[in-house]
């Protein structure tokens, strides 16, 4: 594949959902039927697209190219390299099997056509901003994706859904005004916002500090970043569950992209740690993981508990990120795919169940793997990976950090990520444990009394079993696509291919 | 170093009973026959194979690499150590799965029950295969999350809470492993079990505790022993069997790889290594007395019997340990001291399986565990009493027995290092190591007198017809600890001296031990002062009910550490931590409130010039009101002067027409003189 095709590849990837859209929305008066099949279509072609960049990656090519200038030095831009791949692949995949999930899970809802059309539009968005070239291009498809996804966040109506709507709307719009003053002085400093360029600011004076904090409160708010998390835990669980899925396990990725983009990029290795800024993002990441599991005990409706569980696991991506060595990025990179995977396992697990049940509590789910067990054991696979089990690929991702760490000499970090994986262990196992062995009469809440409960249907159950496959593969098969990717995207890095 | 030997069997051995599990899990629960010949077929092939890797691995290691799997490999290796290990479990497993056939039959969920049991072997053979600490760690959680499946087996209220202690202090176990094995790998660059003291460096010590924390959990060394007397006998009994006889040796294996190999200098090494060796292992020694001790005076004071079983296992770690530790600090002279608690393994994995399995046929026909409510079996099942006397015989260390073989070695490595050392500590803990073996026999006094002797109670009074596979299972069982005890030097020379070898032990300890006499008059000598002392203790301790005496509940490690320290966790770190966290979220939402508040006070602010501007306009209004009326006055006062004058020019007639010309004039005029320049 030529640098030509690639690009007009990489222009349909972003505009071809965005696209289709107003169709998927006017297809819905017509025919459900037809609507969610092209819905289903988008993501799918979007997926394969994406999948047939990968030799472009894998030669070592970087895609840069520029549409036009707004501004001198401002301009609209596409970008593709490893780092954007991996992104990429991981988010039209998830995308894919949450909208054949959907399929089953929104039939009874309302507002089909509305929930079709903003989750098309939002992978567009989503990919824009992962395929961005400069930071201002990547500005513009973030505020996008932030604002539309509000839609999917409140699509329940419900008061409480309204609510956490509302306080994800006022930060997503702090967030978004943080970033745009980062860029900004980005500008003023380095001439450009080009991800083109490496290393845009090279001193950290206190303006280009100014730049750093600016950026850690966009992108940060969005990776559920303590103290800027609150909003998350309220979203998330709101959400219908394939949303959640996403949103948990994509959407807060683009903050992790995003601070990836900024570490390399708006700044370098050099002047984060001269100037000692990793230890502000070492200290924030360690607060936010033993907060976000420390939380997650004390929660007994699922998602909640779930979403509290992604802001302790957005912790490890960012702690990995202010190590800034080779296996703490490749473990950084890994956790991104595992996390993407695992959570979105276990948001479409726990809504199956949710949807079967209608139970959101824990102590109410004693019993249930014997009545759903497909979906339960899917469940107890994605959570143990959470724990970090071996053979798992959380353990992997684990692992790799942990050594990361210890390569930097920092005890206190491989400390901190097992006393989580022990918080981990001592939130989802309350959940497991019971679901499975939980002897009927033992509570007289629990399900197992009631007999009239099936496992959902198939065409639910398949997005789960992949995910839970995936879990497995990628954490013990020794030709490990993911973590190949993960490895040559820290290299790429660390040895300044982002030139 | 000896030759190597590349092979997969290695692979197959820990792979084919894991999928044999998974297999056997879709087969409909009817299906018994196909199950029960799948388990055991796995569990035979197992032992076949490991049999079949004996002359290998005595000329040299077998190893099988595979690279890249998990992206950092795993790698089995077999030397003489592990194959004895791996002897002893297929063994064993293989029995107990025999002897499920017939006790399981009347309990429910079997499918789980053989899918995880043949499965569970899979990983336990993978921990004592592991080449490097990598493989045996995923191996070892693998092995506590299946073994799991079957501690909860019973599905009660206790077994779940049994099961949950037993599956957090593994995790718990499991993570500092972790940190162990990721603080060995950043400080030396690698995993491999061989000697890396020099390399470690300041961290060594953290090393050292977080594997004895994580191998001593599993293992039961007190005090971290508390899941061990909960678990163990909540399980079925052939699990319990496996878990007591088998599953703690993964402790205990570990223990010894990281004691005896890792922790070893390479090369001579310098005094300091030494020194440091030396306090580790006595460490380790008096750790063991401790458990031993602790583990028999428990014992002696359960009325469980499955329970006296698991406090006998506990205790027996500690013998285990105690032999580890005297191995350790003795250095290179240790030989007595390692093979001693090598043969313990083995030895206790066969009497206290063996144990457990007769235990068990007592309750499948009995229902009942309590010794305040058994007696007299021993006209009703005298096979089994017989069986029990033997094995009993075995653990209390009497002469032609088993375990007198290995007691020996290890009381004899600690008269050894007294002599050697001179340390008065080491004295003590050798009168210890006699007082606990007399309590030995004092609880198993205890027990067989519970069960065996006395009157049979009315509602038991019926005829028991054991089944067969039970009973070849038991004789199988006291065959072997006859056949070690009257031949104990055929282990010894045949595969302990081996290992012992391979450690590199060398100098008086070893040449002592290739010549190790078990019947002469010194070692019988110190076994019939253990007998007289138990009596001593026995006979008065019985007659004035000491055994009876229960501790009160707040004196348990349970009570003082277990229990307090997570609600201490609890409420200093998860609630502050969601106090916090829900602060953080109410500072957020005052935040938004005075946001809006302040919106309110500017939107005020806002208006009030809007208000004057309102008021502004009303009095203009009014104003031009009466502006208006005077006006119209005004004209009809002229109307009346000017009559003619009918259509006055005013500001109110200027209609939108007249703007509207009046505005294209202008524009007309604009363009006039901007193109005239």
């Amino acid at each position: 594949m030529d640098e030509t095709t690639a690009i007009a590849v990489i222009l349909f990837i972003i505009l071809f959902p965005i696209i289709m859209t107003p169709i998927v929305m006017s297809m819905g008066g017509k025919s459900e039927k037809l609507r969610n099949a092209l819905a289903m279509a988008t993501s799918a072609v979007t997926f394969l697209m994406v999948f047939s960049l990968y030799p472009v990656v894998v030669r070592g090519d970087v895609i840069q190219h520029t549409f036009f200038e707004i501004l001198p030095n401002l301009e609209i831009s596409i970008r593709l390299d490893i780092l954007s791949f991996c992104l990429t692949a991981v988010a039209s995949f998830v995308w894919f099997l949450c909208t054949v999930y959907s399929l089953d899970y929104m039939a009874e809802e309302h507002g089909g056509s509305r929930y079709y059309a903003v989750l098309v539009f939002t992978l567009g968005s989503c990919l824009g901003i992962f395929l961005a070239g400069d930071f201002f291009t990547l500005f513009v498809f973030f505020e996008l994706m932030s604002l539309i996804s509000y839609i999917l966040v409140v699509h329940e109506e419900t008061e409480q859904a309204l609510k956490a709507g509302y306080k994800y709307l006022i930060m997503t719009i702090i967030g978004g005004l943080a970033l745009f003053f980062g860029i900004i002085i980005t500008f003023e400093l380095g001439g450009t916002v080009s991800l083109g360029v490496g290393a845009i600011i090279k001193e950290g004076t206190l303006l280009a500090l100014l730049a750093f904090i600016c950026f850690l409160v966009g992108f940060g708010m969005k990776a559920g970043m303590f103290p800027l998390h609150v909003w998350l835990p309220d979203a998330h669980p709101v959400a219908p569950s394939p949303a959640s899925a996403l949103l948990s396990g994509i959407m807060l990725k683009t903050g992790a992209y995003g601070l990836f983009r900024v570490v390399f990029h708006a700044f370098s290795i050099e002047v984060i740690q001269t100037s000692n800024w990793d230890i502000i993002l070492g200290v924030l990441a360690v607060i936010t993981i033993l907060l976000g599991s420390a939380v997650a005990l004390t929660q007994d409706d699922i998602k909640r508990r779930l979403a509290y569980s992604s802001v302790g696991q957005m912790g490890y991506v960012l702690l990995g990120l202010s190590v800034l060595n080779e296996n703490a990025l490749t473990g950084t990179m890994f956790h991104i795919f595992s996390h993407a995977i695992m959570k979105s396992c276990l948001f479409l697990a726990a809504g199956a169940i949710i949807w079967k049940t209608g139970k959101r509590q824990i102590s109410d789910m004693g019993g249930v793997g014997r009545k759903m067990p497909y979906t339960m054991v899917c469940f107890s696979i994605a959570a143990l990976a959470m724990i970090g089990i071996p053979p798992l690929n959380g353990f992997l991702s684990k692992w790799t950090l942990g050594l990361g760490a210890l390569d930097a000499n920092l005890t206190i970090y491989a400390l901190v990520l097992l006393i989580s994986s022990l918080l981990n262990a001592l939130y989802y196992l309350p959940i497991i444990v019971p679901a499975f062995f939980e002897m009927v009469g033992e509570n007289e809440h629990s399900f197992a009394l009631r007999s009239n409960i099936q496992d959902v249907t198939p065409r639910m159950l398949a997005p789960l079993v992949i995910l839970a496959l995936c879990t497995i593969v990628f954490g013990l098969s020794p030709i490990n696509v993911l973590f190949d990717l993960s490895r040559w995207t820290s290299l790429f890095f660390l040895e300044g291919g982002f030139m | 170093m000896e030759v190597a030997y590349s092979s997969y069997l290695p692979l197959f051995l820990v792979l084919v009973p894991m999928l044999t599990g998974l297999v056997l899990y879709f087969f409909a629960e009817k299906r018994m026959l196909i199950r029960k010949a799948g388990a055991l077929m796995a569990s035979l092939f197992s032992l076949a194979g490991v049999i079949w890797l004996l002359p290998w691995v005595l000329a040299g290691d077998v190893c099988c690499d595979l690279i890249e799997f998990m992206q950092f490999g795993l790698y089995f290796k077999i030397d003489i150590i592990s194959w004895v290990f791996a002897f002893l479990i297929t063994l064993v497993w293989f029995l107990a799965t025999l002897f499920s056939f017939s006790y399981m039959d009347h309990e429910h969920n079997l499918r789980r029950y053989y899918s995880f049991l043949i499965f569970t072997l899979g990983p336990i053979l993978g921990v004592v295969f592991a080449g490097d600490f990598f493989t045996l760690f995923i191996t070892f959680e693998i092995m506590t999350f299946s073994s799991f499946v079957l501690v909860i087996h019973k599905q009660n209220r206790e077994a779940l809470q049994a099961g949950s202690l037993y599956l957090y202090m593994a995790i718990i176990g499991g993570l500092s492993l972790l940190f162990a094995i990721l603080l060995l790998y950043g400080n030396t660059g690698h995993l491999d079990m061989v000697p890396l003291l020099q390399e470690m460096g300041a961290q060594r010590t953290a090393i050292f505790i977080l594997f004895m924390i994580g191998f001593g959990i599993k293992a039961g060394l007190v005090p971290l022993h508390i899941w061990l007397p909960l678990a163990h006998p909540v399980a079925p009994s052939p699990a319990s069997a496996l878990l007591s006889g088998i599953m703690i040796k993964a402790g205990a294996y570990g223990i010894l790889r990281v004691s005896l190999v890792l922790f070893r200098p390479e090369g001579a090494g310098s005094a300091a290594d030494w020194t440091y060796i030396f306090n580790s292992g006595y460490i380790l020694m008096w750790i063991g007395i401790v458990t031993m001790l602790a583990g028999a005076l428990m014992a002696l004071l359960q009325s469980n019997s499955k329970r006296i079983l698991a406090y006998s296992s506990i205790s027996q770690m500690g013998y285990i340990a105690t032999g580890f530790g005297v191995a350790v600090f003795m250095g290179v002279e240790g030989a007595m001291g390692f093979s001693g608690s090598v043969y313990h393994i083995v030895n206790h994995a066969i009497f206290k399986a063996g144990l457990f399995a007769m235990i068990g046929v007592v309750y499948m026909y009995t229902h009942e565990i309590d010794l305040s409510r058994l007696g007299g079996m021993i006209r009703k099942m005298p096979l089994v009493a017989t069986t029990f006397i033997i094995a009993a015989l075995g653990i209390a260390g009497i002469p032609g027995f088993n375990g007198y073989a290995s007691k020996t070695l290890i009381h004899d490595a600690m008269l050894e290092a007294h002599q050697l050392y001179g340390l008065y500590g080491i004295f003590v803990a050798e009168r210890l190591f006699v007082i606990t073996s007399a309590l030995t026999i004092c609880y198993f006094l205890k027990l067989f007198h519970g069960v065996f002797l006395g009157k049979v109670p009315e509602e038991l009074d019926r005829d028991y017809r054991i089944s067969p596979s039970a009973n070849i299972v038991l004789a199988v069982f006291a065959a072997l600890v006859l056949g070690i005890g009257i031949f104990p030097n055929l282990v010894l020379e045949r595969l302990l001296l081996p290992a012992a070898s391979l450690l590199g032990f060398t100098g008086a300890g070893m040449d002592h031990l290739s010549h190790f006499n078990f019947f002469e008059w010194h070692p019988l000598e110190a076994i019939l002062v253990v007998v007289l002392l138990a009596l001593f203790i026995y006979l008065p301790a019985v007659s004035r009910g000491w055994f009876e005496w229960t501790p009160p509940p707040w004196l348990s490690v349970q009570a003082l550490f277990i229990r307090p320290l997570p609600r201490l966790v609890m409420s200093f770190f998860f609630r502050d931590a969601s106090i916090n966290d829900m602060a953080l979220g109410q500072f957020y939402e005052h935040a938004e409130s005075d946001n809006t508040y302040q919106q309110y006070y500017l939107s005020d602010l806002e208006q009030e010039p809007d208000h004057s501007q309102d008021e502004a306009g009303q009095s203009a209004y009014c104003m031009a009101g009466k502006g208006l009326a005077r006006d119209r006055q005004l004209k009809n006062q002229l109307k009346s002067a000017f009559w003619w004058d009918q259509e006055q020019w005013n500001i109110k007639n200027l209609n939108f027409d007249n703007l509207l010309l009046a505005f294209v004039l202008g524009v007309i005029l604009f363009i006039v003189f901007s193109f005239g320049n």
